[in-house]
């Protein structure tokens, strides 16, 4: 991931005011404590913005739901439930998906994970954040949301991070979002 | 021109000879631009310029001490490139990656030696086995040992080590494996420490030959599950500082060859608890010469937040361990240093913008746009 | 396309860890699979496999160590578990789990499960600098072993 966070600040503050969807439970390896009781958004306010990408004036880039009512928000938006603790670009918008990579680039094998809230069935996912990597970088579709994000010294909770690795080439280029399981919570 | 004089229609002809009878107000014309000129800067740069490193994507030399606050060079920057500024010869060193075809290709890791004066690359020291840390440019990925004359390169493959590097006769010295470690602060007359994962620092002695020649490990200090300290750092009075993320500040002697941590000290007092301060933002923290510690706060901290941009900046006394200031910010900001020299600036990036401030009184003196700026700036004041 | 190829094994790989007899030493092998997914996983990959550029592969390697003097102890002080952010007791299940996860063919008939006492006296020493010399010297052991 790292490098762009294109948000400019004052939406990136703005919004990281606004959302806290990672639900981060003491369970989950080292995340602090305090975090857990954060509000979630409702789902109809997270779709809000996007009824303008809707129109086929706007300039901008069509809003791509899941059609899944379990899974909510459109993907090519920084709010979409499962960017939680994402750092960088939303391959949605560069040609690949919430789960795919854009064409001609490749999927790093070593990634950074964690646990972001579904807003519709209110279940912990564990979300594999993996980076697309020797394609296109720029600026489209910046995403920073930080929840659970952790300095550097412990790399495994780190966003800033390029996670390119075991891959031809190291540069970066976007961010997927992979569902790998529920997460149980022990508490 | 002429060409397109001589193809222009008659009313433009016109209006050119109506021009050229205004002329008899400047009778001579401009000279022609005969000499074909590169503009070089002094060796030594005043310490009212500083080096803007645009998260690794472009760095920039900039006047912020004058209204003029003109852009005086730039360095090329591909990938997570960070910079050194010597001050005991004239070079500033950039550690860079590139790929051979753009964004794919053969990758190349290495250090461009500039000469100060004419900005042009006088040398290259290339960086072995693709390993150097892609991480958005910040503190720890290179600084300099043993008197600017090594350089430590931090590396994440994501197993972590350094790269030794000789900048006299720019050369590599070797690597050393600190598996478990991350990021790399001078340490003593020749060598690093390395935060490690365990919550303590490991301190590495190096020989002149730039191999391992001692080590030491402190005590487990950065509480990583409750309130890790951040990796941004800044020395005063010869003492590192690292905010943490609920507003302690740990002060980590590093003159000697083993690191030594200090009793730490709060930064948010009871009275200011309430309203959530803590230390945000990306390079949140930065000292001046009279032992003052300038902090980035930001009030209602929670989950997440702790790289937001914040609204003050609060100045510490580090003898006393006490509060002298609170500087409310024009616009929120997400890096700050300042310059040297006996008045320090104040330099805020907030957004797309570098406001310059008063660092005594607090008031904003002048703000430069940061075009393109996407990312996190890192700020390199000069000596 | 390999992107999907390996999202597909990911996904599949998840599935996998989930099904079949408790190991020995795993209470919870759905809480042990969730812990080795958020602290290990994202480095060595959720198959295990690795290369010695970026994280040394588990799979059908990691139990070998079990069989050489030493090497119970050098899986529990490589840095990356020693140091990670889990208790004793989740640490201790994660490697029992991790051993029979990725390396069943090599997991010794007489192993006996870390414990989280065990766990907690070995994780407070982690390997440094010398950790790729510690393993190249455990695993040359463990080859001279199976060639005699």
């Amino acid at each position: 991931m790292a490098h762009f966070d294109h948000l400019t600040e004052k939406v990136l503050r703005g919004f990281a005011s606004r959302t806290s969807r990672r639900n981060v439970f003491s369970v989950l390896g080292g995340f602090l404590a305090g975090a857990a009781a954060l509000p979630l958004l409702p789902v109809a306010r997270a779709e809000g913005p996007e009824a303008n990408g809707s129109d086929p004036n706007s300039g901008v880039l069509s809003p791509r739901y899941s059609g899944n009512p379990q899974d909510p928000g459109d993907a090519t938006k920084c709010d979409y439930w499962r960017y939680c603790a994402i750092d960088g670009s939303l391959c949605s918008c560069y040609g690949g998906t919430v789960t795919s990579c854009p064409p001609g680039t490749e999927m790093s094998p070593i990634t950074w994970i964690g646990t972001c809230s579904n807003p519709a069935d209110k279940r912990n996912y564990i979300i594999s954040y993996n980076d697309c990597c020797g394609g296109v970088p720029w600026g489209r579709c910046a995403c920073q949301n930080n929840q659970g994000d952790r300095p550097l010294v412990r790399p495994s909770n780190n966003n800033e991070i390029t996670w390119c690795f075991g891959t031809k080439s190291q540069s970066y280029t976007c961010t997927v979002a992979l569902i790998l399981g529920v997460a149980i919570d022990q508490k | 021109m002429r060409t397109s004089i001589l193809r222009a229609t008659p009313m433009a002809i016109g209006a050119w000879f109506a021009a050229s009878a205004c002329g008899a107000e400047f009778p001579t014309p401009l000279a022609p631009d005969r000499v074909q000129k590169i503009e070089t800067l002094p060796a030594k740069y005043p310490t009212t310029w500083a080096w803007l490193n645009y998260a690794g994507d472009r760095i920039e030399l900039r006047n912020v001490g004058s209204d003029s606050r003109e852009v005086k060079a730039q360095l090329q920057a591909r990938d997570s490139s960070t910079l050194l500024v010597a001050d005991k010869r004239p070079e500033v060193y950039v550690a860079d990656t590139v790929w051979s075809r753009g964004t794919r290709g053969t990758r190349t890791d290495f250090i461009t030696i500039y000469d100060t004066h004419t900005l042009n690359p006088i040398g290259e020291i290339v960086l072995p086995g693709g390993k150097r840390a892609l991480i958005t440019a910040q503190e720890g990925m290179i600084t300099f040992t043993d008197d600017q004359r090594m350089a430590v390169v931090f590396d994440f493959t994501p197993a972590s080590s350094v790269t030794i590097v000789d900048l006299i006769n720019r050369k590599v010295l070797g690597d050393v494996e600190i598996p478990g470690c991350s990021l790399v602060y001078p340490t003593g007359a020749r060598g690093f420490s390395t935060l490690c994962s365990s919550g303590n620092l490991l301190s590495v002695r190096l020989d002149a030959k730039g191999a391992v020649a001692g080590r030491s490990e402190t005590k487990a200090f950065n509480p990583l599950d409750t309130d890790p300290l951040f990796t941004a750092s800044t020395i005063v009075g010869g003492v590192r500082y690292f905010p943490s993320l609920h507003g302690r500040v740990q002060p980590v002697d590093m003159r000697g060859d083993e690191a030594k941590v200090l009793p730490d000290w709060p930064l948010v007092s009871a009275a200011d608890a309430e309203g959530q301060w803590r230390p945000s933002g990306w390079q949140i923290v930065a000292g001046d010469e009279q032992k003052l510690l300038y902090v980035l706060m930001q009030q209602g901290a929670h989950e997440g937040s702790h790289k937001d941009p914040a609204n003050e900046v609060w100045v510490f006394n580090t003898v006393n361990k006490t509060r002298v200031k609170r500087l409310r910010l024009v616009r929120p900001g997400s890096s700050i240093s300042l310059t040297h020299g006996t008045e320090p600036l104040l330099l805020v990036q907030a957004g797309e913008r570098l406001d310059v401030y008063d660092s005594r009184e607090g008031a904003l003196i002048r703000s430069m746009d940061l075009p393109g700026l996407h990312t996190r700036l890192q700020i390199e004041p000069l000596r | 396309m390999i992107g999907a190829l390996v999202t597909a094994a990911a996904v599949a790989a998840a599935a996998d860890d989930q099904v079949g007899a408790a190991p020995a030493g795993v209470a919870n092998q759905q809480l042990a699979w969730q812990h080795w997914t958020l602290n290990c996983q994202g480095c060595h990959r959720p198959d295990g496999s690795g290369t010695d550029q970026t994280a040394p592969s588990l799979k059908g390697t990691v139990a070998r160590f079990l069989s050489v003097p030493g090497g119970r102890e050098y899986l529990s002080r490589v840095p990356g578990v020693a140091a990670s952010a889990l208790s004793d007791a989740d640490l201790a299940e994660v490697m029992n789990w991790m051993l029979w996860r990725f390396d069943k063919e090599h997991l010794p008939a007489d192993f006996q499960p870390y414990t989280a006492a065990e766990i907690g006296q070995l994780r407070t020493r982690p390997l440094r600098l010398e950790a790729s010399l510690v393993r190249a010297a455990l695993l040359k052991k463990a080859d001279e072993s199976t060639a005699h």
